[in-house]
C-alpha cells in the first residue's frame, strides 16, 4: 500500500493540481495582501519623482514569465502615467518589445498620453546588452530607431532625453526574467552610471537578487507574483496578479501535501 | 594564421573594452561608442544562421520523407512565411503582430505553463527526507511557501514574518556567498580567454590549454 | 458566461490545448504545435534583427548619412555563414573571437564595481542603535556569509582544519535554506504560469471570469 502512495500515475496527480488552481480563479476567495517591505520602497522611489522626469523601463520577458511580469508591467506604467512621469522603454528580450508596446498602448489609452510625447518603446535590439550600455553614451546612435522604425532624433520625447545617463533619466526600473536583465543594469546603468535602479524579477530569481536589495544596489524588489499583486494594491488597479493569488495559495498547499504524501510513502516503505 | 588569428583578434577586444573603460584617453574619444556598434554589427548578421541550420535538417527530412516530414514542413513555412511578413510589414505590422499576440505568445506561454506540472510531479517523487540537510531545505522551502502564499499568512501571521527573514537573511547571506564564487570564476574565465588558455569557443582547436 | 468571439483568441486557446495534450502523452497534435512553435519563433527573431537594427543601419546610417564604415563589421559578421562551407569553417571563427573576446573584456571592464559593492557591504558596523533584533541579524548574516565562503575553499581540507572546517559547516546549512527559498520561489513562479494560462483559457476565451 505505501509502495502504491509513491507510485501514483503522474496525470492524476497533473489533474489534481490543474483543478486546485483552477476552483479559486472561478471563485476567488479575496484572501489580505500584505504589502512587504520591498514593493513598498520600490513604489516609494517612484512616487518621490517629479512630474516630467524620465522614468525608464527595461522590458526584459518574454510571454513565459507575462503573468508575473506583465502585472508589475501595468503597475510600474499606471504610475508613472498618474505622477506625469516621461516612459522611456528598451528590451533586452525580443518579446519583451512586443509584451511592453500592447502595454504602454492601453495605458497611455487610459491616461491620455500620448506616444512620442509622453512615452516611447524604443524595441528591442540585437546584441541588448552591449547596445544597453551604448545607451549611456548616446540614443540615437546605439538605437537608430523606436519600435515602429522610426528614427530616434525625429520623436520630440527623445530630442530632450539623448542619452541614459542621470542628467535625462531620474530613475530606471528593470522587468527582468533572467540574463539579459538585472545583473546588466547593475553594472551598466547602477555602477557605471549611478542612476538608482530597482528590479521587477520572476520568483525564481528573487532569491538570487536579494543581496543586490540588501546592499541598497536596487531599491526595493518586485518578487514574482506576490510582489505583482502588493504593487497592483499600492497603485489600486487590482488585476491579474491580485486575483491569481488565491490560485497561488492553493498551489502552495497542493505542492506541500504532494511533498507530505510522497514522504509518508518513502518513511512507511522504509519501516516496512 | 588559422589558429593564431583568431587569438589575436579575442586579444584585441577584450583590450578595446578595456581600454574604453578604463583610460581616460579610451573616455575621451567614446571608444567603446564605436566598438560597442561594431560588435552589434556583427552580431546582428549572424541573425539566420540557427534559420539556415533548421532548413538544412527539417527541409533533408522533407526531401528523404522520413517519419513526421509534415510537421517539418509546417516548421519550415511558418518560419520563412512569418520573417517575409516581418521584412514587407515590419515588426510593428498589424498581421505580424496579430501573429505575435494570438498565435505565438499563447503557444510560447503555454509550453512554459507544463513546468507547474513537473515540478508537482517532482516535488511528490524526488522530495525525500532523507537527510539532515535535505529536511532544513524542505523546512526553508514549506516556511517560503506559506509565507508567500496569502491563505498561509491567513491560518498564521508569522509565516509571513519567517518567510521574509528566511529570504533577507539566510537566503541573503548564501547567495551572495555563491555570487563571490560566481564572480571571481567569471573574472578568471573571462582572463583565461583573453590570454588563450581557454580556446573552445574556437572549436576543433583542442579547447582549454591547461 | 461571454465566450470570445474573436478567432485569434480562439486560435490561441486551440494551440494552448494541443500544447498542453503532451502532458498526457506525445501526440501529433502537440507536435504540430511544437513546429509551429519553432518555425514561428525563428521567423520572429529574424524580423525582429532586420527590422530593429540592420534595415535602419543599411537604409540610414550607411545611404543616407554616409557611415561607410559600418560596412566593415557587415562584412566581418558576414564570415560567420562559412561554418557552412567545411573547407572555408576556419573564417567562421574570426567573428566569433571577436564576441568572445570582446565578452570577456567587457566581463573584466565591467564586473568588478557591483562585486566591490558587494564586498564592502559585507563589512558594515553590526550594530544597529535601538534595534537590537537588526543586530542580532546583522551578526548572523556575517557568520554564515562567512561560512558559506569557507564551505567554497576546496583547496584547504576541512577535515583537518577546523579553522575552515567549523564556518564550512554553518555555511552547508546557509546554503540548504538558501536553496529552500530557491525552491519556494521556483514552486510560485511555475504555479504562476499555469494560472496565466488559466486567466486566458477561462477568461480571454470563455469568458467565465472577470
Amino acid at each position: 500500500m505505501w509502495e502504491k502512495l509513491q507510485n501514483i500515475d503522474r496525470r492524476w496527480i497533473y489533474l489534481l493540481m490543474a483543478i486546485v488552481i483552477m476552483i479559486p480563479i472561478l471563485k476567488p476567495m479575496g484572501l489580505p495582501i500584505k504589502t512587504s517591505e520591498e514593493t513598498q520602497t520600490v513604489y516609494d522611489a517612484i512616487g518621490a519623482l517629479k512630474s516630467g522626469d524620465v522614468l525608464w523601463i527595461g522590458g526584459d520577458y518574454g510571454p513565459s514569465s507575462a503573468p508575473e511580469l506583465s502585472p508589475m508591467a501595468v503597475g510600474l506604467v499606471t504610475q508613472a502615467f498618474k505622477k506625469n512621469l516621461k516612459v522611456v522603454v528598451y528590451c533586452m528580450w525580443q518579446d519583451g518589445a512586443q509584451l511592453m508596446q500592447t502595454i504602454l498602448e492601453d495605458a497611455g489609452k487610459k491616461y491620455n498620453k500620448t506616444e512620442g510625447t509622453d512615452w516611447v518603446n524604443l524595441g528591442w535590439k540585437p546584441e541588448s546588452v552591449i547596445v544597453l550600455r551604448n545607451l549611456t553614451d548616446n540614443i540615437a546612435n546605439a538605437a537608430k530607431t523606436d519600435f515602429h522604425g522610426k528614427a530616434i532624433d525625429s520623436i520630440p520625447l527623445m530630442q530632450q532625453v539623448k542619452a541614459l545617463d542621470p542628467k535625462y533619466v531620474a530613475f530606471a526600473f528593470d522587468l527582468s526574467t533572467g540574463s539579459p536583465g538585472t545583473s546588466d543594469y547593475l553594472k551598466y546603468i547602477y555602477e557605471a552610471k549611478k542612476i538608482p535602479i530597482s528590479v521587477g524579477v520572476t520568483a525564481v530569481s528573487a532569491p538570487g537578487a536579494m543581496p543586490y536589495v540588501r546592499a541598497g544596489q536596487y531599491k526595493g524588489i518586485l518578487n514574482g507574483m506576490r510582489g505583482a499583486a502588493e504593487y497592483e494594491l499600492l497603485n489600486k488597479i487590482p488585476g491579474p496578479a491580485v486575483k491569481g493569488m488565491d490560485a497561488q495559495s492553493l498551489g502552495h498547499f497542493m505542492i506541500l501535501i504532494l511533498v507530505i504524501l510522497g514522504n509518508i510513502g518513502y518513511l512507511m516503505s522504509r519501516k516496512g | 594564421m588559422r589558429k593564431e588569428l583568431p587569438l589575436i583578434i579575442t586579444l584585441i577586444g577584450g583590450l578595446l573594452a578595456m581600454v574604453g573603460k578604463w583610460t581616460v584617453w579610451g573616455d575621451h574619444i567614446k571608444l567603446l561608442t564605436y566598438t560597442d556598434q561594431f560588435d552589434t554589427l556583427v552580431g546582428v548578421m549572424a541573425m539566420m544562421v540557427g534559420a539556415i541550420n533548421l532548413t538544412r535538417i527539417h527541409g533533408l527530412n522533407v526531401q528523404r520523407r522520413r517519419s513526421g516530414y509534415a510537421f517539418s514542413i509546417v516548421l519550415l513555412v511558418a518560419m520563412w512565411a512569418y520573417f517575409v511578413l516581418g521584412v514587407i510589414e515590419g515588426y510593428q505590422g498589424k498581421n505580424f503582430r496579430w501573429i505575435y499576440n494570438n498565435l505565438y505568445r499563447n503557444m510560447d506561454a503555454t509550453m512554459f505553463s507544463m513546468l507547474c506540472f513537473y515540478i508537482a510531479s517532482a516535488a511528490y517523487r524526488a522530495f525525500r527526507i532523507r537527510t539532515r540537510e535535505a529536511t532544513v531545505l524542505l523546512i526553508a522551502a514549506a516556511l517560503v511557501m506559506l509565507g508567500k502564499a496569502p491563505l498561509g499568512e491567513t491560518i498564521w501571521a508569522k509565516f509571513g514574518d519567517a518567510s521574509n527573514w528566511i529570504m533577507r537573511i539566510p537566503n541573503t547571506a548564501s547567495m551572495r556567498g555563491i555570487a563571490i564564487g560566481a564572480y571571481l570564476g567569471g573574472f578568471v574565465t573571462a582572463l583565461r580567454i583573453l590570454l588563450g588558455i581557454e580556446r573552445a569557443h574556437l572549436g576543433g582547436m583542442g579547447g582549454s590549454v591547461q | 458566461m461571454h465566450i470570445s468571439s474573436d478567432y485569434g483568441v480562439w486560435l490561441g486557446a486551440i494551440l494552448t490545448f494541443f500544447i498542453l495534450s503532451y502532458l498526457y502523452k506525445e501526440n501529433p497534435f502537440f507536435r504540430f504545435a511544437e513546429h509551429l512553435f519553432v518555425g514561428v519563433a525563428t521567423g520572429f527573431g529574424m524580423t525582429g534583427d532586420w527590422d530593429q537594427y540592420l534595415k535602419p543601419a543599411i537604409t540610414k546610417d550607411i545611404i543616407k548619412d554616409g557611415k561607410f564604415w559600418e560596412i566593415l563589421p557587415i562584412l566581418f559578421g558576414l564570415l560567420i555563414y562559412f561554418q557552412f562551407f567545411p573547407k572555408l569553417s576556419w573564417l567562421a571563427r574570426f567573428p566569433m573571437s571577436w564576441w568572445v573576446g570582446y565578452g570577456s573584456g567587457y566581463v573584466l571592464a565591467f564586473s568588478p564595481a557591483p562585486f566591490i559593492t558587494q564586498i564592502n557591504n559585507s563589512f558594515q558596523r553590526f550594530a544597529v542603535d535601538g534595534s537590537p533584533g537588526q543586530t542580532i541579524n546583522n551578526i548572523i548574516f556575517w557568520v554564515m556569509l562567512m561560512g558559506t565562503l569557507c564551505y567554497f575553499v576546496f583547496t584547504v581540507n576541512r577535515e583537518k582544519n577546523k579553522v575552515f572546517g567549523y564556518p564550512a559547516w554553518i555555511g552547508r546549512w546557509a546554503i540548504m535554506i538558501g536553496l529552500g527559498a530557491a525552491f519556494g520561489g521556483t514552486v510560485m513562479a511555475r504555479i504562476s504560469l499555469f494560472i496565466g494560462r488559466l486567466q486566458f483559457l477561462l477568461g480571454n476565451w470563455l469568458g467565465a471570469v472577470k
